[in-house]
């Protein structure tokens, strides 16, 4: 998947056109239309890209980059959301470059500081004023279109002032950049780490998550619910947040059917239900992302023998709900993946798993976006620490393959 | 012998005064054809000292033609530069790709993205006080080249160019000497 990025300007959008790394001997610099015309803020592009003030070489290991735009960026700090976000893409070869046509489009403003807060910038109403012909244009094209500005800028948009530049596109108000990366699933920038870095990191404890940590959480655990999907690769299959960790030129690996489980997953005090969202028909799961089009709801039907094989690659995400008759305190969930026939495993940061609570029922969802070759097993562990500790509940989950 | 950013700024001025008068004298006899009239001081010093202004084409034109302005214009820019890389050893061979003296250097990098281009980096001394505004080119025909110089980052200024830029051609060549300003 392409995506295109936009840096808004009250001059109209500016496309980032191309981004390559230049020879560490020199500065970073931002070029007009790929001419030698440097642009006058590329001393300011520099101090953003160059540690230790910058902040895109802690993420992509290199200290100095070309990039070329269609039009001038004269002034100001606004362009930095759009910049990192467009360094991050490209990193993970997702950066819509030159004339290549973006499945998707992402329109930026914002500056950006070195904890990764967004800070709210001026002339939106304008910004988007001028970016009304770039909306339209997409929308012909059937180019989904994702706005993202300061959450403080979001709040102060008006419907008609929306209504007013023809945005229906979707529009995301973030207060960190962490916020935007989650939402289209990028490298997780706290963590700072190159792909190299991330495949060297030894396999996290079991059940490890920042809410091990909390002294909220006892050291017992109420229930262990163990839910392992195994995806099976047939072709290029998607998956989040762990293409990252896998060694580069796999080879696809042979297909392993599975044995349908037995399972149990309700009793009286809780039940548990699994969901597949997909992409529906002529769509995909970026469009899904961006909440241009509403994914497709699979529930997998529990009990023996009756988890069916599908279709990988309109998977987008899967959804995970329990629902209690008794509420404990609370329920966190992490997530453990394993690759087949390697020792390799990695918890997911909980950052990555949206949880979402709505009365006694709590969700948690994982979206898949990313391409993967190599099959592996999530495994979803929850813990509590409820009084219903002596409760011995202890299910297993499995997932059979695709 | 002094440098012109050493004195005070009465002085300068004053010099300029000096100047200004021998050169209307200098030009009381001269042809009434404007032409032909020489260039006058106030030209040649406007243009070392004001990095904005272009090099005007007119005195490009007669310093490849009159040894003495080409002499005087040469004088000034030694005497108004705060740095000075002189010609090349003869000794030297191929095209150039680093200029440097005791103060300073000079480096051309080709450029990894763009074949065509290269970026120019000009490393102050550490003991600088004076950034740069100007560079000249000048090479014994009376041929020159003006170039403004943007704002140093932790001492180095960059300048990113094609590689048939006349400036790049003539940082490359033993024959031209560097004066900063």
């Amino acid at each position: 998947m392409k995506i295109r990025v936009y840096i808004a300007t009250t001059e109209g959008p500016v496309k980032i056109q191309r981004l390559a790394a230049e020879d560490p001997e020199v500065r970073s610099v931002i070029c007009l239309n790929g001419t030698s015309e440097a642009l006058p803020i590329s001393p300011a592009y520099d101090a953003f890209v160059r540690k230790p003030t910058g902040i895109v070489e802690r993420f992509v290991g290199h200290p100095v980059f070309r990039m070329d735009v269609s039009e001038r960026i004269t002034e100001g700090q606004s362009w930095q959301l759009g910049v990192l976000i467009a360094h991050l893409l490209k990193f993970e070869g997702k950066l819509a470059e030159k004339e290549e046509k973006p499945d998707q489009v992402i329109w930026l403003t914002g500056e950006v500081n070195q904890a990764l807060e967004v800070k709210p910038v001026e002339h939106i109403d304008q910004k988007l004023l001028q970016s009304a012909k770039l909306f339209s244009a997409c929308k012909q094209q059937n180019i989904p279109v994702m706005v993202v500005m300061a959450a403080a800028n979001h709040s102060q948009l008006t419907q008609s002032g929306k209504n007013s530049f023809h945005l229906d596109q979707q529009i995301m108000g973030i207060d960190t950049v962490t916020q935007l990366t989650d939402a289209i699933s990028l490298m997780h920038p706290t963590t700072g780490k190159t792909v190299t870095q991330v495949m060297a990191t030894p396999s996290s404890k079991k059940g490890t998550s920042s809410t091990t940590t909390n002294p909220k959480f006892r050291k017992a655990i109420f229930a262990t619910f163990i839910l392992s999907v195994s995806i099976l690769a047939l072709s290029l299959i998607v998956t989040p947040n762990v293409s990252s960790i896998l060694p580069h030129g796999e080879t696809i690996s042979t297909i392993t059917p599975f044995k349908p489980n037995e399972v149990n997953v309700t009793n009286e005090l809780m039940e548990v239900r699994l969901i597949e969202l997909r992409s529906p028909a002529h769509s995909n799961c970026a469009a899904v992302r961006f909440g241009n089009v509403k994914p497709t709801l699979n529930e997998l039907i529990s009990g023996p023998d009756l988890f069916h094989s599908h279709e990988i690659s309109t998977l987008c995400g899967i959804r995970l709900i329990v629902k209690q008759s008794k509420m404990p305190a609370d329920i966190n969930a992490s997530v453990e993946v394993t690759h087949a026939g390697t020792n390799l495993r990695r918890t997911l940061q909980t950052s990555f798993i949206k949880k979402r609570r709505q009365g006694n029922e709590l969700q948690w969802q994982i979206n898949f976006d990313r391409t993967i070759r190599r099959s592996f097993t999530y495994s979803w562990n929850l813990e509590t620490d409820s009084e219903l500790t002596k409760d011995k509940l202890n299910r297993r989950i499995l997932h059979s393959g695709y | 012998m002094s440098h012109w950013h050493e004195w005070s700024p009465h002085e300068q001025k004053l010099a300029e005064a000096i100047y200004s008068a021998l050169d209307g004298f200098t030009n009381l006899g001269a042809a009434q054809d404007p032409t032909q009239r020489r260039i006058d001081f106030t030209t040649l010093f406007r243009c070392v000292t004001h990095p904005e202004e272009p090099f005007p084409a007119a005195l490009q034109k007669q310093l490849t033609q009159d040894p003495k302005l080409r002499e005087d214009f040469h004088h000034l820019l030694k005497k108004c530069s705060s740095y000075h890389i002189p010609r090349a050893a003869a000794a030297s061979s191929g095209d150039l790709t680093e200029r440097t003296v005791d103060q300073f250097r000079i480096r051309l990098r080709p450029s990894r993205v763009e074949s065509d281009q290269l970026y120019i980096l000009i490393e102050l001394p550490d003991e600088t006080t004076d950034s740069p505004s100007t560079l000249f080119l000048y090479d014994t025909q009376g041929g020159c080249l003006k170039q403004a110089l943007p704002a140093p980052q932790e001492r180095e200024i960059q300048l990113l160019m094609n590689v048939d830029n006349p400036l790049v051609l003539g940082l490359k060549d033993h024959n031209t000497e560097i004066f900063l300003r």
